[in-house]
């Protein structure tokens, strides 16, 4: 059994007003991370990721030996995300400005080696850039470690560049980030509100098979699909992806469906992604209630399936189901109102570009 | 201005968790023994030469340093900018 032992998250409810770029909108910020970045002496993804590493995980494993292997795996979304590239304005005078000075260690694999090292001798050390869908589609790579290759211990790192001038402007252009004139909020599977802000969010996991301390859930399985589509950035309608990721995860958990009655969904709010995850869910889960996180703490991208999972998972444990925010409409599945727990089980969505579909399921019950 | 306050602060903006670092006890302190590591090192040099507005072509291109002195005494040669305190001098950078 692998047992997730050690969640740490950072990430803001509140939003900030970024007007000064092509797209004006809301996006959920921690100002403390932007804290002289313009000069480049800290990339603000760094802080935030370092603030989730905290005293307490570095010792917990130092101090806490383990029987097999090692590994530390850094899931960081899209990588190539940096505050001054890209073919959008570069005003160095923009609040969100920043100087990237060493661009080889921003979001790399020598980023994962310096702060894997924290946590004293590892066996292995990897990174994924699977998008938005990376942190979620790790745990199938964490899975096949413990399970093929003699891991007892996984440390699951993740967070993404998700707030800068080049992520607000490219999701502003395309038309997925609500923009300020818009008068909508963000929301999801909602008639009216539709689409999300951007947030910065990180998160520190540890997967283990020899818990040193009480665990915080049991990890039953995830997997990871890709699915025929001709718009490498988008989705099918058909929820295809998505219904191979659950179907997927379900098999490796060797979990029946209707064991599994409650959903974090990917919940982007926008109109292809409510009826992607709308129609694999109501294929492949006979009963559920589902909700989804980003209309509360934004887009965090990479970081987003995991760190809502640990939102999801503090949640089942004070006994409710969330509900969606700004619902504009009754829902009792994809919940407007907060629900209470169904069971123990749950499963997480995550979808990213790149025509990439993740799911992972737990078990509160430890 | 005291460069070891100075250069303490320019690390805690840049080094990532500081377990295994300990703050110089005098500018004879060889910079191998502060516990940083080859990144570190980047990362805090170039925020002293920016700081001190230090050419890029100079400052990429350091001699061998080998302890705080020696780091102190690159920047004073080639600096173009001076401060009066650390609260002055970190307050320049963005």
């Amino acid at each position: 059994m692998i047992y997730m032992t050690h969640c740490e998250t950072a990430y803001t409810e509140a939003t900030t007003l970024v007007h000064d770029i092509r797209y004006p909108q809301h996006a959920h910020i921690i100002p403390e991370t932007f804290r002289r970045a313009k000069s480049g002496m800290s990339y603000p993804p760094h802080k935030l990721l370092e603030s989730v590493v905290t005293k307490e995980a570095r010792e917990y494993v130092r101090n806490n030996a383990t029987s097999g292997k090692t590994a530390f795996i850094f899931a960081a979304g899209n990588q190539g995300w940096m505050g001054n590239n890209g073919r959008y304005d570069k005003n160095p005078e923009a609040e969100l400005h920043y100087k990237v000075k060493v661009p080889f260690i921003v979001l790399t694999n020598i980023y994962a080696g310096r702060i894997a090292s924290m946590f004293g001798p590892v066996d292995h050390v990897s990174t994924d850039a699977s998008a938005c869908a990376s942190s979620l589609k790790v745990l199938m790579d964490m899975y096949n470690l413990v399970t093929n290759y003699g891991f007892t211990r996984v440390i699951v790192l993740s967070g993404e560049d998700a707030v800068n001038n080049l992520s607000l402007e490219f999701f502003g252009e395309a038309g997925a980030s609500i923009q300020a004139d818009q008068g909508m909020q963000p929301s999801a599977f909602d008639e009216e509100n539709q689409g999300f802000y951007l947030g910065q969010g990180a998160v520190l996991s540890i997967f283990e098979t020899e818990p040193a301390k009480q665990p915080l859930a049991k990890f039953l399985g995830a997997y990871s699909a890709a699915e025929d589509n001709t718009n490498p950035l988008g989705q099918r309608e058909d929820g295809a992806g998505y219904s191979k990721a659950i179907e997927g995860a379900l098999w490796v958990a060797k979990t029946p469906a209707a064991s599994v009655h409650m959903v974090k969904t990917h919940g982007t709010g926008t109109p292809v992604n409510n009826a992607a995850e709308k129609t694999a869910l109501t294929r492949t889960l006979p009963e559920f209630v589902a909700t989804s996180y980003k209309p509360r703490i934004g887009h965090t991208m990479g970081a987003s399936g995991l760190l809502e999972t640990a939102l999801m998972l503090r949640d089942i444990k004070s006994g409710k189901l969330p509900a969606i925010q700004n619902r504009t409409d009754s829902d009792s599945v994809f919940v407007s109102a907060d629900t209470p727990v169904q069971g123990d089980k749950f499963i997480s969505l995550a979808a990213g570009m790149g025509n990439i579909y993740s799911a992972a399921l737990f078990s509160a019950e430890v | 201005m005291d460069f070891i306050e100075l250069f303490d602060a320019v690390v805690h903006e840049c080094k990532p968790m500081l377990d295994d670092y300990a703050k110089p006890e005098n500018l004879d302190t060889e910079l191998s023994d502060l516990g940083l590591d080859s990144l570190d090192y980047v990362l805090v040099f170039m925020t002293l030469g920016d700081m001190h507005g230090i050419p890029e072509e100079i400052a990429d291109s350091p001699p061998e340093l080998t302890t705080l002195q020696d780091a102190k005494d690159f920047i004073d040669e080639h600096k173009t900018k001076t401060f009066d305190s650390v609260e002055e001098a970190m307050g320049a950078v963005k």
